[in-house]
């Protein structure tokens, strides 16, 4: 079912495990190389900025083709045409897809990931754009068939992100179809479903672990995410209140509150404590995300102090937290430290310089002493620029 | 590590027994934590000076400036005499920071000290309408301290304060939305200032003076000076075509040297540009002529051609770099 072959999925595998050791200096240079030699891998996966470059161009290629397309036929005025034409469209992405991946081999390269993205985009606003009333579980369900195919044959991490959200939301709104009652129980269901696709996927990462691991471990990232939303107070409420018009003001409660309540102050701290226990890295810092928006759940309804005081707080915990964690942990304990156990390569202190550039960023030639204290906190976001 | 795949490589004798050991070994040796815990004391640093200055910023009437500034001058002073004490002293290499607290210390001094500098020159106008000295005695203190303690993230906020020291922003999100590029000044500033630091760069790495700063002096030059001159094409309509010539010039010494030394993300980002700036040529020629169909059409096709074109392109030199190896 996949288009690879797969012995060359096995051999990327095996690549990338003797990358690690080699990291971690469990092997020497000489039997990396000679892994290399007896494991050659012809997929085609280029550099990480090269990526991007070819993604970028790709999307170019592709709105252009669209633009072409649309001029020729030149009569796509009305919706029907339009759609048409975006279906059209969808499949020459799809077609372009399997002529280049059996061609050339391209995994993960760019070009590959746009395009499926793009079979995806064509194919919901030709249904949006369409004058048949869809509605989102058609939509939905579309999306998450398609998306799950292309993450099958084409072994894709992001189509199966897509596609389990697409699960998520097509079962949630079949669900509240059944009346009163399953309004009423949807949070729980969908927590359940939650649980119940992390386990799964689970076992499936325990079973047979090379050709799809990295589609498998996303899906448990985001099973957690849904599971917290699920149970989350802000989240269950605003829902409500949107798709049930439910009457209640931001003061009132919902039917169950305080259950609620206790899922969203006890899932992120649990998980840290879970992923502590079991060494999964993945659990805990979901954990540590998560009781981000734990803190501004709470704050939307609740303020007990100026945000600067909290942010104060906040920050004195943090430093202090972390400042002792790495004391204590300097020699290990529990199976944990705090040393950096390889040296990181070169690339990641580039990269905190950029953070620290626009994070810390000002200029006292033109501001006041409003930006007071450094860090206006806001930015951060140099990832797209290194 | 999965087990299964080593036994394999140890049955078909490309590990040895004790390699295989070491990869058991692995399992039971201790996570490393130590980027979790960073990032987490990165951000309280990041909660408390914010949360410092707001209500220092609340409170100003209370406090009175001259309090204000004497708390900053004490933390600033105290900062900068941690890191000296610290310091391993000065060197041409690379110096490793003596302990996890080094590089936050200085850093929070060096922006306590934007900070005192920005204060006194706003209430008490003590440099006057000279604006330049404001930007340009911190400048100097932060390019002293970026060589003297070895910190590239205080180097690149000194390269962002030499930068609006002449007169623009540079940081990464804020270098096209926060600069008027309709103004020759600025143009001409921004050739001149990315030329410099580009040239700076290849200077250090010459002479081994801090060659590992040489990445953050080009990443930084090599935008601002892509830009402008991308700035120069468009403003100066009436002989964008010398300019695209000085530019594709340039740009082919940087695709040169990219390749010269396999740096994919140099030779992603010199491309690109040149494609913008071939693309606006390409436009404006054909365009020149009215906005018939056939000129439209042929836009459109030269668009999907190109973008192929340059998709092969990538993957050919992609090869090539891969080939010799270049890890950055």
């Amino acid at each position: 079912m996949q288009a690879y072959n797969k012995s060359d999925l096995y051999n990327k595998y095996v690549q990338e495990q003797a990358a690690e050791c080699l990291q971690t200096t469990c092997i020497t240079n000489e039997s990396y190389n000679k892994i290399l030699q007896a494991h050659p891998c012809k997929l085609y996966t280029p550099n990480y900025f090269i990526k991007i470059a070819l993604g970028l161009l790709t999307i170019v290629a592709i709105l252009f083709s669209g633009l072409l397309l649309w001029l020729l036929s030149s009569s796509a005025i009305n919706s029907a045409a339009i759609a048409t034409l975006l279906i059209v469209l969808a499949i020459i992405c799809y077609i372009t897809l399997e002529l280049l991946v059996k061609g050339k081999r391209y995994y993960n390269a760019g070009v590959d990931n746009v395009l499926m993205i793009m079979v995806i985009v064509f194919i919901v606003s030709a249904l949006l754009a369409s004058d048949f009333e869809t509605s989102w579980i058609v939509i939905s369900s579309v999306t998450m068939v398609i998306s799950l195919w292309l993450s099958i044959r084409f072994i894709d991490a992001f189509m199966a992100m897509v596609s389990y959200c697409c699960f998520f939301i097509f079962l949630f709104l079949v669900y509240l179809k059944a009346g009163d009652i399953a309004k009423a129980t949807a949070p729980l269901i969908m927590m359940a479903v939650s649980a119940l696709v992390y386990f799964v996927m689970k076992k499936f990462i325990e079973n047979k672990p090379f050709v799809y691991q990295h589609c498998f471990k996303t899906i448990t990232l985001l099973t957690l995410v849904t599971f917290y939303a699920s149970g989350n107070y802000f989240i269950v409420k605003e829902v409500s209140d949107q798709m049930f018009h439910f009457q209640v003001g931001s003061n009132d409660h919902i039917p169950f509150g305080w259950l609620f309540w206790i899922f969203t102050l006890t899932i992120p701290p649990a998980y840290i404590i879970y992923g502590i226990i079991k060494k999964d890295f993945l659990v805990m810092r979901t954990g540590l995300g998560l009781i981000t928006a734990t803190v501004f759940t709470v704050r939307y309804y609740y303020t007990f102090l100026s945000a600067e005081i909290e942010m104060l707080i906040a920050g004195v915990i943090l430093i202090w937290v972390s400042y002792a964690l790495i004391k204590y942990l300097k020699t290990p304990k529990y199976g944990f430290t705090s040393e950096e156990l390889y040296p990181s390569k070169k690339q990641s202190l580039n990269v905190e310089a950029l953070i620290i550039a626009e994070t810390f960023n000002k200029q006292p030639a033109i501001e006041g002493p409003g930006l007071f204290g450094g860090g206006s906190g806001g930015g951060g976001g140099a990832t797209g620029e290194y | 590590m999965d087990l299964s795949v080593f036994k394999e490589l140890l049955i078909g004798q490309l590990i040895s027994e004790e390699e295989f050991k070491n990869i058991e070994l692995q399992k039971e040796k201790p996570l490393s934590v130590h980027w979790d815990l960073r990032t987490l004391l990165y951000l309280g640093i990041v909660l408390l000076t914010t949360a410092l200055g707001i209500i220092i910023y609340k409170n100003i009437d209370t406090i009175g400036h001259q309090a204000i500034l004497i708390i900053i001058a004490i933390a600033c002073i105290t900062c900068f005499g941690y890191c000296i004490k610290n310091s391993k002293g000065y060197s041409n290499r690379k110096i490793d920071s003596p302990n996890i607290w080094f590089d936050y210390v200085l850093l929070t001094g060096c922006l306590l000290l934007l900070t005192f500098v920005g204060y006194i020159q706003f209430e008490y106008n003590v440099f006057g309408n000279r604006w330049g000295l404001a930007t340009f005695i911190p400048m100097i203190i932060l390019f002293i301290a970026a060589y003297y303690f070895d910190h590239l993230g205080v180097l690149s906020l000194a390269i962002i304060n030499l930068a609006a020291w002449a007169g623009i922003s540079v940081t990464p999100l804020r270098i096209l939305k926060e600069n008027d590029f309709n103004d020759t000044n600025i143009i001409y500033t921004g050739l001149i200032l990315g030329a410099m630091l580009v040239a700076i760069s290849f200077v250090i790495q010459l002479r081994n003076i801090k060659a590992h700063f040489a990445f953050t002096y080009k990443n930084f030059g090599a935008h601002i000076l892509f830009i402008s001159l991308l700035a120069c094409m468009f403003y100066f309509e009436n002989i964008y075509l010398v300019w695209f010539i000085v530019l594709a010039g340039v740009n082919f010494l940087f695709f040169k040297n990219a390749v010269k030394e396999s740096s994919f993300y140099f030779l992603v980002i010199t491309l690109l540009y040149t494609y913008i700036a071939l693309s606006y040529v390409v436009v404006q020629l054909v365009l020149i002529s009215g906005f018939d169909m056939l000129p439209i059409y042929f836009v459109i096709i030269y668009f999907i051609v190109s973008g192929i074109a340059l998709i092969r392109f990538f993957i050919h030199y992609n090869k090539i770099l891969k080939r010799n190896a270049g890890l950055q």
